[in-house]
């Protein structure tokens, strides 16, 4: 099993985002927030040991704004 | 026949706390009966009270729950609440209400005026100027025979000094609010007493603005005029309101929750040691304590704008809804052990800076001002105990927010 094939994006709805800073808190290697405090989600597909800190920031996320998104075991868009 | 329901069995919100260093237990009763149950207020007008933590999150990430204390069937849980909230009107904007109080999509334009102040990461660079001012007040406690009051000397005057630098307002300046914001929080005052505060609080930030506008500087205050105001995205109304909330939202809060850590981590002695031991776990020790204490006490409100199933129970259009966050946050299914006040539980999923949109704006400066105060003090006087002797500790149980209003110590 390769990185890879355990890999998910992270979407982030801005237009929901009511500018918390939770998920730039618990994950400061995906999520950051723009100067006007709204989140900015990395595209990058995003290796597994990120997976349970992605998961509990949609979780903590009070506008329910983050969904994470499993890629194919391939790997291509 | 249908059942009635007698006031024995709809239980009175809010509820005493008799152990001060813990939430009320009657509220296990009313969280025993289901997540949703109804109560009675002060007035004998019944509202729904949410004690469950799923539950409490599906209420407050609901739009359909309006907090605009102005629709009919608004919960108000105290005497003085009624009027102090009418009396909210009061320098509140043309709307009447401040963003606590308001609903999208008034809310969300007026909140993205106001998160680029409080980023994590701007926020982080207060942390200097956190730490010098908390050696500040520990100076002033050094300077004092004990024994000192750590509300009096700390936890009252850090926040506020905090806030100032945030907002630029002159240190001279800050008897006068810091003396008006707690007056603004005694709910055991009259009517006529909070409205003549929140007119004298409106009033000293009447004055500020305008200084703010013959010269603005880059603080929250001065950005907010020349971006905002002067843009016309902004009414000097809803300037004045907004000023208001971050004021009285941002200093009795953390003063309120400075207190209680303080307060709980000195007569938890085996918690005081291991965090002075392993000092690196402040983070999750603060968040621990925000979940075990909660200083709101008398939950986030709301009115239901639609019919809506939750927990069971159908609540109705206007009817109101009273979220119990204290319950919430020592629900079993979302804390194991809940009751428990353990410092490296790792859990940010309590609901003590609320859910949904009008999730507390303020929240990084306040797990900041927490962090660096609790760990400073224990690192400063290893030896901090309580004093000695009768009535060193009291509580504020009539308060909005609930917290510590002395706590004199020793060292």
């Amino acid at each position: 099993m390769n990185e890879e094939s355990d890999a998910f994006i992270v979407t982030a709805d801005r237009d929901r985002c009511c500018g918390s800073g939770n998920c730039a808190s618990v994950l400061p290697e995906v999520f950051t927030q723009d100067a006007a405090g709204l989140v900015v989600a990395s595209a990058a597909r995003q290796p597994a040991r990120h997976r349970a800190a992605a998961a509990e920031t949609a979780l903590l996320c009070p506008a329910g704004a983050i969904t994470i998104r499993e890629t194919t075991a391939t790997g291509r868009e | 026949m249908t059942a009635r329901v007698t006031s024995a069995a709809t239980p009175g919100y809010p509820m005493p706390r008799p152990d001060p260093l813990d939430i009320p237990a009657e509220l296990a009763c009313a969280a025993a009966r289901g997540p949703v149950v109804r109560v009675r207020l002060w007035d004998s007008s019944i509202a729904w009270l949410v004690t469950g933590w799923q539950q409490a999150r599906e209420v407050l990430a609901d739009d359909r729950f309006s907090a605009d204390l102005r629709r009919p069937g608004y919960p108000h849980v105290r005497p003085g609440f009624r009027g102090a909230r009418a009396a909210g009107a009061v320098g509140a904007g043309a709307g009447g209400a401040t963003l606590i109080r308001m609903d999208p999509p008034e809310h969300d334009q007026l909140r993205r005026m106001l998160t680029g102040f409080f980023t994590v990461h701007r926020i982080g660079q207060m942390r200097p100027m956190i730490e010098e001012r908390t050696d500040a007040c520990l100076d002033q406690l050094r300077a004092k025979r004990p024994p000192a009051d750590l509300i009096a000397t700390l936890a009252v005057p850090l926040p506020s000094l905090v806030l100032c630098e945030l907002l630029g307002v002159p240190v001279e300046d800050r008897p006068r609010f810091e003396g008006l914001s707690a007056e603004l929080v005694a709910s055991h005052a009259t009517q006529r007493q909070l409205i003549g505060t929140l007119r004298g609080l409106v009033s000293y930030l009447d004055e500020l603005i305008a200084a703010k506008e013959r010269d603005p500087g880059d603080d929250l205050l001065g950005t907010l005029v020349t971006e905002q105001l002067w843009s016309g995205r902004l009414s000097r109304a809803d300037l004045l309101g907004t000023a208001r909330i971050l004021l009285t939202a941002g200093h009795e809060t953390s003063a309120s929750m400075l207190g209680l850590g303080l307060a709980s981590l000195l007569t938890d002695r085996a918690a005081w040691t291991a965090l002075r031991e392993a000092p690196e776990g402040i983070s999750n020790a603060v968040e621990e304590l925000l979940r075990f204490h909660t200083i709101a006490q008398t939950g986030l409100c709301r009115v239901a704008t639609a019919n809506v199933q939750v927990g069971g129970q159908l609540i109705r259009s206007g009817e109101g809804v009273i979220v119990s966050v204290e319950s919430a946050n020592r629900d079993p299914a979302a804390f194991p052990d809940p009751d428990t006040l353990r410092l490296d539980r790792g859990s940010r999923r309590h609901l003590s800076f609320g859910f949904g949109i009008h999730q507390c704006l303020g929240q990084a400066l306040a797990r900041l001002e927490l962090q660096v105060v609790l760990a400073r003090v224990i690192g400063q006087f290893p030896s901090l105990r309580i004093a000695d002797g009768q009535d060193r500790v009291a509580f504020g149980h009539d308060r909005m927010v609930y917290g510590v209003t002395k706590l004199e110590v020793t060292w």
